[in-house]
């Protein structure tokens, strides 16, 4: 038994000091792994726990999870509560010091946002609603500058020698992505004022970004799958503001929206929401022109 | 202006009005009409004097109005910026560094064809609970308070509150600290906590997917081990997810007591290993050992006296499945466990040296988002008696104990559930009982984070 312990610790100490060389991260959601890609070049490496496919709400925290972070020398999330159920997991049982919260390896993109819709009252009877207000920032382009400039700031702190690097790389990112949200505004002037419906309340950075219109989300409350009496109550209700269509996240379950669709006839939006959400969103930048052309598929 | 200049005009008029061939009368009468005219161009310089301060301080009131305005619209400025910028730190109070405190709530409706005031399970001792009760009764309600202590640890405290007949039970779940940053995968814990052997052992009752434990965990754990001790793990630097970890309890609980071998009665050590499988399916399996020794045992109400070791070898295997792997809307989970008894030592006053096997296996399916169903097969086999216990608790009289049960789940939040449980239970040492159950379970406080 004791041999076993030294061998092990002995182990344990040789690995704990190795793989410097590239900065490994492991990102909560696949948007941020695209953006340290873009920020860190050749210098990270960078995989997501969660693919644009599945509910970052609620993950399990697998094994296979487990030992990236373990391995990780950085843990890129969105925060505001969006990964409760499952990161505070991953990171005891990860037994990682090099990320833990308060240390240069733990990053949380929306604490450099200002968050919207922030609760009044935190009450469960409201749903689940994140105290620090709608996590969902990815949808809004905008907000990748500030996330931008503090993570290439974070990477900065973890490898010094790629400052020139990483400052380089944010200063091109800066001026592409500008460039960028100029084209995507452009092509999205049709969509201005638009009156929407939504699934979950995923959507109101992108909402506010393109000056459309959200009426009422099909979630009774946040978190709570509605019911065929809910969604025709619903119905009755927004009929007179005139939706024109039902913004809906890949991997969210769609009868809500169906139904509401062939009763109200209006069409579904299946927006990516992230990176890998749909074919055409396999980047950063494939997000957002896909997320367009699909609301102007949705409004035509 | 107006004013100054029609005063001027009444006086020019006045003037000019004087006939040259005034006499003294008049001279004097005209000097009077000049004092009066004098001292209304004196009381009419005033009223100039004030209507201009008047319009001066007007003047001065619009320009501060006018600056406050601007001052306004710049704090407006200001503060859509600040929107836009990160919110400002929360303000310190005194309870800002509360823990996260959660609690959890759970009550339960019970029908059994037999009563499960008599219920005991075909060759084994209980150390702990049966079925459950007929009627109303509430499992147990748990109260958590937990937080980072400081940089080096975090620590857990958990309360288990009980309502036995007309008493109040109040039982330590856990009481714990673990550390945050130890180097090199390295991970301690000390104090209360529920032994990591097993799958199942390592969760809160509330956390299982059916309403009772399985009859092997009944039998060889008193339902799940939980002992005062300290934890070592180690988590390999691997692509592959693998946990090395030992502990040493006091041997207080079931199947040890008595705190034997001066209060170091109750070791274990345990191996896990899991990973993906592309990604829709994920495992974690795993080997455990646990060695206890018994000081003065006693269980049951006419009481059993061991004294003795028992040790316990569980393996594990469980595998979960979801679409895209987003198990949101649909799931499935497939576990397992096979354990096996080895009890050598003294009972009431006999001695026996024998091994029992006990398995379940498992299957749970969210066919939609909030709907669950579930079915479990449960089994155990007692080793034989020495001739002088049988007919005693140990003695199975050749029957091999097996259950079926089947489950249906409404979540209807993350934080709520309702389940139906029917079981077919020939655990008992003759016939069958059936056996329902209606339990709600609740969380309350903290978001709950769930393990795999």
């Amino acid at each position: 038994m004791k041999t076993i312990f030294a061998a092990v610790a002995a182990l344990g100490l040789l690995t704990a000091g190795a793989a410097e060389a590239k900065i490994t991260i492991l990102t909560c959601e696949p948007e941020w792994t695209a953006l340290a890609k873009e920020l860190g070049g050749d210098r990270v490496d960078a995989v997501s726990a969660t693919t644009g496919l599945q509910d970052p709400h609620q993950i399990q925290a697998r094994p296979s999870l487990i030992a990236r972070m373990r391995a990780a020398d950085m843990v890129v999330c969105t925060g505001a509560e969006l990964e409760v159920g499952w990161l505070p997991v991953l990171l005891r049982q990860g037994a990682n010091p090099r990320v833990q919260p308060g240390t240069p390896g733990y990053f949380e993109a929306a604490r450099v946002v200002g968050l919207k819709e922030a609760p009044q009252a935190l009450d469960r009877s409201l749903g689940d609603v994140h105290a620090a207000g709608n996590p969902h920032i990815q949808t809004d382009p905008r907000n990748m500058l500030p996330v931008a400039a503090a993570l290439s700031e974070q990477f900065t702190r973890i490898d010094p020698a790629g400052a020139e690097t990483f400052k380089a790389n944010l200063a091109a990112f800066e001026t592409r992505w500008k460039i960028a949200i100029d084209g995507w505004q452009q092509k999205a002037a049709a969509l201005k004022g638009v009156p929407v419906l939504v699934q979950h309340k995923s959507w109101v950075y992108l909402i506010d970004w393109l000056g459309m219109r959200e009426i009422a989300p099909l979630e009774p409350k946040p978190g709570i799958a509605p019911s065929t009496s809910y969604l025709a109550e619903l119905l009755d209700k927004v009929k007179a503001e005139k939706p024109r269509m039902i913004l809906v996240a890949a991997y969210e379950d769609d009868r809500g929206s169906k139904w509401m669709s062939e009763h109200a006839s209006i069409p579904v939006a299946t927006l990516p929401f992230t990176v890998g959400g749909s074919r055409e969103a396999e980047t950063l930048t494939g997000l957002y022109d896909d997320t367009i052309k699909k609301l102007l598929a949705a409004l035509n | 202006m107006s004013v100054s200049g029609r005063s001027a005009l009444v006086a020019l008029g006045l003037f000019t009005s004087i006939p040259a061939f005034a006499a003294d009368a008049d001279l004097a009468e005209i000097r009077k009409q000049i004092d009066t005219l004098n001292q209304r161009r004196l009381e009419d310089a005033a009223r100039i004097k004030d209507l201009e301060d008047r319009l001066a301080k007007a003047e001065a009131t619009a320009k501060a109005a006018t600056d406050a305005a601007t001052r306004a619209a710049t704090t407006a400025q200001a503060a859509a910026q600040a929107a836009s910028a990160p919110p400002p730190a929360p303000p310190s109070s005194a309870n800002s560094f509360n823990p996260a405190i959660s609690g959890v709530l759970d009550g339960k409706l019970g029908a059994f064809s037999k009563n499960p005031g008599t219920y005991a399970l075909a060759g084994f001792p209980l150390g702990g609970e049966g079925p459950g009760q007929r009627g109303l009764f509430l499992g147990e309600a748990e109260l958590n308070a937990q937080a980072n202590v400081d940089d080096l640890f975090m620590g857990s405290l958990t309360f288990s509150l009980g309502q036995n007949g007309s008493e109040t039970d109040v039982g330590l779940e856990e009481a714990f600290i673990q550390t945050l940053s130890l180097p090199g995968g390295f991970q301690a814990t000390a104090g209360k906590f529920l032994s990591d052997i097993g799958y199942l052992n390592s969760f809160h009752d509330h956390a299982d997917d059916f309403a009772d434990r399985p009859l092997a965990y009944r039998a060889f754990l008193a339902n799940g081990l939980k002992d005062i001790g300290v934890r070592l793990t180690w988590l390999a630097p691997t692509a592959t997810y693998l946990r090395f970890g030992a502990e040493v309890m006091r041997g207080e609980e079931f199947p040890g007591a008595g705190a034997a071998n001066n209060g170091l009665g109750a070791k274990s050590a345990y191996m896990r290993a899991g990973d993906d499988i592309g990604t829709e399916i994920s495992y974690q399996t795993g080997v455990s050992w646990l060695w206890t020794d018994a000081n003065g045992r006693e269980t049951g109400s006419t009481p059993d006296l061991f004294n003795g070791k028992t040790d316990v070898g569980i393996a594990h295997l469980v595998v979960k499945w979801a679409p895209n792997g987003n198990p949101v809307n649909r799931n499935f989970k497939f576990q397992a466990e096979a354990l096996r008894n080895h009890i050598d030592g003294v009972f009431n006053g006999i001695h026996v040296d024998r091994v029992d096997y006990g398995a379940y296996g498992q299957m749970i399916y969210q066919f939609q988002p909030q709907w669950r169903i579930g079915y479990r097969f449960d089994w155990i086999d007692a080793g034989n008696v020495p001739v002088a216990l049988a007919g005693s608790t140990l003695d199975s009289l050749g029957r091999t104990a097996t259950r079926s049960t089947a489950m249906l789940e409404y979540d209807h939040s993350e934080f709520s559930r309702l389940r139906l449980q029917y079981s077919y239970d020939r655990s008992r040492l003759f016939g069958a009982d059936h056996q329902f159950l209606l339990q709600y379970t609740a969380t309350i406080g903290a978001h709950p984070a769930h393990s795999y």
